[in-house]
This record gives C-alpha cells, structure tokens and sequence, in this order.
C-alpha cells in the first residue's frame, strides 16, 4: 500500500525526499542514543550521538540545495522507491547491552540506505542539479564511512582486549555452580 | 480552533520535550514516531487532541506528545476516553496502550467501546506480553509460550481483538506492524479521519522479554489486505488470518454515538432535576 512517486525528475521532491529520509534517520538515532544513555550503556549512546551528528550534516547539505525553495509535502507513507529499506528498520536490532561495534554497524548499515536512494537517483535521471547534489552526497557519505569504520575497528580491538582482561574459565566454573 | 492549513507542521512539532525511555529496540519507538507523522500529515492543532492511555509500557504514550494527555487507571482508558468525547466533541480524541491493559484488565470497555462506536482512535500497541512487570502472558500471548513467569505456558487460546472488535461493533479494523513505518502511518491517518470507533493493532516486538518477536521483521505481511465494507467477507479475513497480515480489515459507515444534548450544565441545573 505504500505508493511509489514517479517525482525523480522533479528537483524540489527529489530535495525533500532526501530531507525526509535523512531527517527520519536523524530522529531514530537521537532518539535511540537517548534511551541507551538512560538505560546506562553510555558507549553506544556516545556512537549513536555521533553518527546523528553525521546525518545532520549530510541533511544541511540537501538544506543548503533548497535555500529558499517551499519543499513539496511528500505523504510521509510514500516509499521514495522500490526497494526502499526505511532507515527505522534496522534500529530493532538495538538492545541494552549493545557494543560500540555493534552500534557502529547500525550507523553503516544506515548510511547504506541513503547512498542506496542516491545510486536509485543517479539511475534514475540525468538533471545536472540532482547529480551534482547527490555527488556531494555520495562522497560525504564515503569519508563518514571511511571514519566509521575506523573508529569499529577500534571498538572492536577495545572489546578484545577487554574480554583477554576476563577470567573466562573463572567464569564458566562459576556459572556451572548454578547449572 | 487554529486554522493550521497553510503552514508547515512536521512530526517534531507533535513531539514533548521528554524523550521516550522504552527498551532500546522496541518496537512503540515506531508507533510514537509513526502517530507524529499521521497528526502533522493531518495538521491537527496539539490543542485539539486529547491523548488518553492506561497502564503499561505502551501507555507512557502520552507523556511523549505535545498535546492534552491522560495517563489514567490500568484499562480504564476507554472510559476516560468515553467521557472525554461525550464532553467535547470537536476534539481528537486518541487512546493509546497494550494488549494486557486493553484486552485483559480492559476487555470489558474495550466491547463496549466498539459497541458504542464513538468517534475516536484506538490505538493497541501489542507485544504479547505484560512488558512493564517483567514478562507475564497476556491475552494475546501463545498458548505454549514458556518463560520465567510462565514454566509451562498457559494453554489458554489466544483473544483475537479484530474478532472481537467485529462482532462487537467497530466500524474500522486495522492491523499494523511497527516495523512498516510507512504503512502503519497510513493506517493511523485513516483511521483519525474515519468518522467512528477506529481500532488500530498495531505489532509491536517486545525485545527484551519477547526477542523472538524481532523475526516478525521478515515474517509479517505489509499491508496486503484490503478494506472492505462487507462484515462477512471481514470475518473471514480477520479469522482466515495467521495474525501476520497487515492493512484495514473492516471499514464501514455506522451510527456514530453521540450524547443528545453537549449543552454545559451547572451542578443547580443537576440538582434541579432531582428535586422531589
């Protein structure tokens, strides 16, 4: 029942399409950074604030295109396009114990589906302004990438370390007393 | 009432300034966000909805919206929705809350509600669990579900709310899942526009004492039933149904009830009429 827009030619809708979509995931990510703050898992909350400053930027980029422009009001049911994966989707998988590699791969897995509506759009048309604007995309969206896996790479050698730190057959003979 | 049809109202302008604090990875986050969307889209002034809820996870609703809210007695929404209504009309009314508190502690109001079919949107957001007190069956809760709080399952079938929902009277039935933003969106704009007792049930998976339920991710169906108007052919959707499918089962033009008289009376006018 979600209904696909024919609109990708049209460069105010393909702007506030953009919008929608990047500020949709803006949302779940602040929202989601706050609960696990309050559920006390302060390292995922950390990444979850980042990434939304990333998503900021890349929105104020696609602001930037509009100036002054009066963006069209897209129904909020309707999908941009076939195949399109809503960014809130993949926050499900979120939980309270959660690592920083673990948040990391929800932001990558995220900024994934936006550059999946920009590959749909340079598909899609040829219109110089809409290249050009989701050129920038792209390419912001490659070095938040680039960074980002950096910065999992290193959570991820940070949780190693952390469970070489743990006396796990301490703990195995300790959980076995309760089995 | 402010005339809000020339600007430019989005979901942030529906939200409170408390942040949501459910599980992170629960499956209301969506609602919440989904129900914003649907009243921007619908441009209602914050003024003119009266969120009613009751007890559980799901009823902290409320406290999340930029408008009128009740947070009320567990299961007793619907009365104080009732009564909200019945005193002012012209306003949006809205209840909000989960399977235990409406089809359990509230199953009654919730029969009566749909027998009475007032305007207004009924919103169950069900995870098949009592999440708020640790992870009891609720009425919607399999019957060989085992957990902690309930070694051997219960053995009780399952209430199905659109049944029930359908023989009682609602003239629209709906089921989402939060996991289709999109649809469940559109099922929240249509079901705030129909005139009468609106019923929306929405999937929600609880992720810490049902993690099962995240694989309702890849198995429930968006939006693939389309409304109908005749009670028979809803009927045999709503019990032809695994609970997987999503879309508006049943929507149909019914008495809407309505108090006689929303004249405004003061305690002497009461006390007139009982004078012997």
């Amino acid at each position: 029942m979600s209904q696909l827009k024919e609109n990708h030619g049209n460069f105010t809708w393909v702007l506030s399409a953009l919008n929608a979509m990047i500020d949709e995931s803006m949302y779940h990510m602040q929202t989601f950074a706050h609960t696990l703050k309050v559920h006390h898992n302060d390292k995922a909350a950390k990444v979850f604030f980042l990434a939304c400053e990333q998503f900021r930027t890349e929105q104020e980029i696609v602001v930037k295109h509009a100036q002054n422009t009066d963006l069209p009001m897209i129904p909020p049911w309707k999908t941009p396009y076939p195949e399109y994966q809503h960014p809130s989707s993949l926050l499900i998988h979120a939980d309270y114990l959660m690592t920083e590699s673990e948040a990391w791969k929800i932001i990558s897995a995220m900024i994934e589906i936006h550059n999946g509506f920009y590959d749909f759009l340079l598909k899609k048309n040829r219109i110089d302004k809409v290249v050009s604007l989701v050129d920038q995309l792209v390419k912001y969206n490659e070095q938040c990438g680039t960074k980002n896996e950096e910065e999992e790479i290193m959570a991820e050698a940070k949780q190693s370390e952390r469970q070489k730190d743990l006396d796990l057959p301490a703990i195995e003979s300790f959980k076995s007393v309760f089995q | 009432m402010r005339d809000l049809s020339q600007e430019v109202l989005t979901a942030k302008d529906y939200l409170s300034d408390v942040h949501p604090i459910w599980c992170p990875g629960c499956g209301h986050f969506f609602v919440l966000r989904a129900l914003t969307k649907a009243l921007a889209w619908l441009k209602i002034p914050n003024e003119q909805i009266g969120l009613i809820s009751g007890i559980g996870c799901s009823s902290r609703i409320p406290a999340y919206i930029d408008a009128y809210g009740f947070h009320g007695l567990h299961g007793r929404a619907l009365p104080l929705a009732a009564g909200l209504k019945a005193a002012r009309p012209d306003m949006h009314v809205i209840v909000a809350g989960g399977d235990g508190d409406g089809y359990s502690i509230g199953g009654n109001h919730f029969l009566h509600a749909c027998r009475r079919n007032m305007n207004m949107t009924y919103i169950v957001m069900d995870n098949e669990v009592y999440g708020m007190t640790k992870g009891q069956p609720s009425p919607t809760t399999e019957p060989d579900w085992e957990a902690k709080l309930a070694p051997h399952g219960t053995g009780i079938r399952t209430f199905n709310p659109l049944g029930i929902a359908l023989a009682s009277g609602a003239s629209f039935i709906a089921r989402g899942f939060a996991g289709d933003q999109d649809g469940l969106t559109k099922l929240i704009v249509d079901a705030i526009e129909h005139e009468g007792f609106s019923l929306v049930e929405v999937k929600t998976p609880c992720v810490t004492f049902r993690p099962e339920e995240k694989e309702w991710q890849k198995t429930m169906r968006r939006m693939n039933i389309e409304p109908t108007a005749d009670s028979v052919e809803a009927a045999q959707m709503i019990h032809g149904s695994d609970g997987l499918d999503t879309g508006i089962f049943y929507q149909a033009k019914t008495p809407v009830y309505q108090p006689k008289s929303t004249e405004e009376k003061s305690i002497s006018d009461f006390e007139k009429e009982f004078e012997v």
